[in-house]
Order: C-alpha cells, then structure tokens, then sequence
C-alpha cells in the first residue's frame, strides 16, 4: 500500500481536493481508533507543484490486519486517553469529570507498556503516573485537565517524540501545579530512607 | 533589607528533592530573605557534584535495565557518597524491597519496568532542574568566566553527558583576582580550619588557601578553586547577607571568622 498514490482525485466542497481510499479493501479488522477513511488524504495544490498530501497519523501508523505493533496500539490507547479527557473537559460536574480522568489513569501502565517507542513517550506517560500518585487521589482541576488533554493530544499526533521534546511536556503539566517527580526519588539516588526526611505525604 | 547568599546544599535541596521536608524547609527560607544571591560558583559545585551524582544513577539504571542491580550498585559505592546513616537502609531496600512493593511508586510490574520508569523520572527531574536553577533566587550574581554553563545532553546511546562540569583547565580561575587581593581575609579563612583535622576536605581547603597567601604569583588552576571550596563562600558572601546552608558545621566557623554569619534554612 502506498501513501502516495493519486489515483482519481475529486474536488471537495471546501476546495481542497481528496483521493479516495486506494486501500478500500484493506480497511477489515482494524480497530475504529486507527480506521481511516478517504478524508484523511487531501491535496493542497495541484500540478508539478502538489503539497505532499497530508497524512493522519493512523493513516501513517494504519493496523495491518492481525498484527499489534505497540505504535498502533499506543495510538489506540491515546486515543481512548484523549477522549476521556475530552469528557472530562466537557463536564460541569467535577465528579463526572474525575471518572473520566480516573480512566486515564488507569491505562497508564498499558501505555507505559509501549514505552519503546521513544524515551519522549516513555517520560510524558511516567510523569503522568507520579503526577496521579503524587495527588494520592485529589482530582485534577479545569486548567490541569486542560493541559493533559493538550499533551495527550500532542502525544498522540507525535508519539515518537524526542526525550527532550517529551520532558518540554512534562514542565507544562508541572506549570499546572501537577507535581510530576517521585517522592521517593531521594531515596533512591542517595539512599537514604530515613523517615523523617521521606516526602510531605 | 534582608539578604541570604544561596549556598550549593539548598540549591540541592530545592532542585533535587522533590516532594521532601527539605524541599519545602528550603523554600520556606528563601522566602523568608528580601533579596536571595545565588552565585555560579554554588551552581557548578551543584552540577559536579549531587547533579553528577543523579546523573549516575540514571546512566546505572539504563544500563543495568535493572532496578534491582541498580539498588545494589549504589549500596556497593564508597560511604562518601551517601549519608553514612543510610548503609543499613539501601542494604534493607535491597533485599526487602522487590521492585513490586508498594514502598517503590514507578510505573511497571517488572524489574525493567521499574528502571525505565525512575530512569525516565531521573532524566525529566535532570533536565528540568537545569532548566530552574537560575529562576530560583531573586538574583544570580558572580558569573565564572572560567565556567561555561551548559545544559545536560542526552547522547544517542541514552547516556547523559554532564560536561562540562569543572572550569576549563587552560586559564586562571576567575575568582583569582579577587581572592588574592585580600590577603588577611584568606589568613583567617585558613586559621578557622583545624590543623590537625583529619578530613580530607580540610587538609586540601587548608593547602588551598595557604597557595592563595604564600605563593600568589602561582596560577589558581580548576582543582585548586575547586579545593577551596566552603571557603569561597564566606569569602565571596555580601557583608550584609547570611550563607543560606544546611551545612553549618563547615560554614559556620569560616564564616564567622571574618565576621559573616551562616544559617541553616
């Protein structure tokens, strides 16, 4: 299957034009998180000088039938990630909101499975979990959601995204308030476990 | 106008402890001050020393891509390394603590999971202190010509490269100047070091500072400032301003043998 092919394309209402799905046939058994349909190919320009067309991300990471890439399933896993948090933005009712988060919260392990797709992704999701752990609870507030579901969101268009490009992420959350380190990073690093000098839990 | 001279053990504390007492203790007494100094010279022993430090333990857990052998590597270092309080403790977090109990709260149900998880901590909490250590206090002050502030890299094999963390080797440190031009202040600096103290740290202030008085003419090289060490702060320190340490033991004395004052936050 080839991104590229140009076969027939037609002009759409909004200008633009669109090619239809080269790959109709190949759409069985994909999830409905990674499906594609026809819109995700659109043209720019036309002639010698074309834009190469523009390509969703799950049109470019697209689920072969049968396999379970970690890409693919960390898109899937994002985009259940992404929703919720749209959810919970929506929501008046803080508590409706929390439940959404909470579902965000509980597939971080299953994202963190996926972590070799890049150090970027790994230190977004980890941090994300510290952050949950460190709130032992305590629901995030309006502009906390706002931010998670902005990186998630980035996250998502751009998973395989550099250590450094990730941590950039990490202090957006942590301008938040979200405290994204481990308590019990200094017990690592000097061991030194005395409980009188763990955290402020 | 209240005034506190930053020294590198809070500058540790604020950047390297998150969520702990000390943290917030460090916090609390820097707001207590109208005016905060940090000098460079606290952020390069910051960066070549407990920075370094956390550096290691990042580069150990990507390459042991263990958090059980990373535990052991740390508990195997030499004491100096660690609060000498803490050999019972890391030996117990060895054995006792698998890297599925709860005591530990990184991501993973595995022993690799754990070290990518804290590795991943430890590389964000590197980066980002960095990035925080001249935000900190109301003002940076005493720029080191000699010293070139540069970030934290990753290398392409994980690793992370520190250099460089000491001055450059080919040019007189940029304090020498200074130093050498108060000759009865570096005196007292040195009578304030007990002569027979059997620390290293003293002996090598203590030869240090008597290179500064006797032989000024020889070039302040790296490891000599770096040598001198507690000593630039009482120097160096406003004399309207308080040391900010948890480390009166060494601050105190030099300090208050030319007339300055430390505090602990």
């Amino acid at each position: 299957m080839s991104d590229t092919e140009t076969s027939a394309p037609k002009p759409s209402l909004d200008g633009l034009l669109l090619v239809p799905d080269e790959a109709g046939t190949a759409g069985t058994k994909r999830s409905d998180s990674t499906a594609t349909s026809a819109r995700d190919l659109v043209f720019k320009t036309s002639g010698a000088t074309a834009l190469a067309p523009v390509i969703s991300i799950d049109r470019l990471w697209e689920a072969a039938p049968g396999t379970t890439s970690q890409m693919v399933r960390a898109l899937e896993l994002l985009k259940e990630a992404s929703d919720n948090l749209t959810q919970a933005k929506s929501c008046n009712d803080p508590r409706t909101a929390d439940r959404f988060v909470q579902r965000v919260q509980v597939g971080l392990p299953r994202l963190f499975a996926c972590r070799s797709i890049g150090d970027g992704f790994g230190v977004i999701v980890n941090s994300i979990h510290f952050a949950f752990a460190n709130l032992q609870g305590a629901p995030l507030n309006q502009d906390q959601i706002n931010a998670l579901w902005r990186v998630v969101r980035e996250l998502r268009n751009k998973p395989a995204m550099t250590l450094q490009q990730g941590i950039e992420r990490v202090s957006q959350l942590e301008e938040t308030g979200l405290e994204v380190d481990p308590a019990d990073l200094e017990s690592l690093v000097e061991g030194s476990a005395e409980e009188d000098e763990q955290g402020l839990r | 106008m209240s005034k506190a001279y930053v020294e590198t053990t809070v500058l540790t504390d604020l950047l390297l402890k998150p969520r702990t007492k000390k943290q917030a203790r460090a916090k609390v007494a820097l707001a207590r001050y109208d005016e905060t100094l940090l000098p460079v010279y606290a952020i390069k022993e910051w960066k070549a020393g407990p920075l370094d430090h956390y550096a290691w333990v990042h580069d150990k857990l990507r390459t042991t891509k263990s958090f059980e052998a990373t535990l052991r590597a740390i508990s195997e270092l030499p004491n100096y390394y660690r609060k000498p309080t803490a050999m019972e403790a890391i030996t117990a977090a060895v054995t006792i603590r698998a890297p599925q109990q709860t005591k530990w709260q990184g991501l993973g149900n595995n022993d690799e999971a754990m070290a990518d998880s804290y590795r991943l901590a430890l590389a964000a909490l590197i980066i980002r202190s960095w990035r925080k250590r001249r935000k900190l206090t109301t003002e940076v002050v005493q720029d080191l010509e000699c010293y070139v502030e540069a970030e934290p890299e990753v290398r392409r094999d994980g690793l992370l490269d520190l250099k460089p963390s000491h001055c450059e080797p080919d040019r007189e440190c940029g304090l020498a100047a200074e130093l050498k031009a108060k000759r009865k202040t570096l005196e007292a600096l040195r009578a304030a070091i007990p002569e027979n103290s059997g620390r290293t740290e003293d002996q090598k202030r203590r030869k240090a500072l008597k290179q500064l008085i006797k032989h000024p003419n020889i070039v302040l090289d790296p490891e000599t400032c770096r040598n001198l060490g507690d000593a630039v702060f009482a120097f160096f320190c406003p004399s309207n301003a308080v040391i900010l340490t948890t480390n009166l033991r060494d601050h105190a004395p030099l300090a208050e043998a030319i007339g300055k004052k430390a505090e602990k936050p």
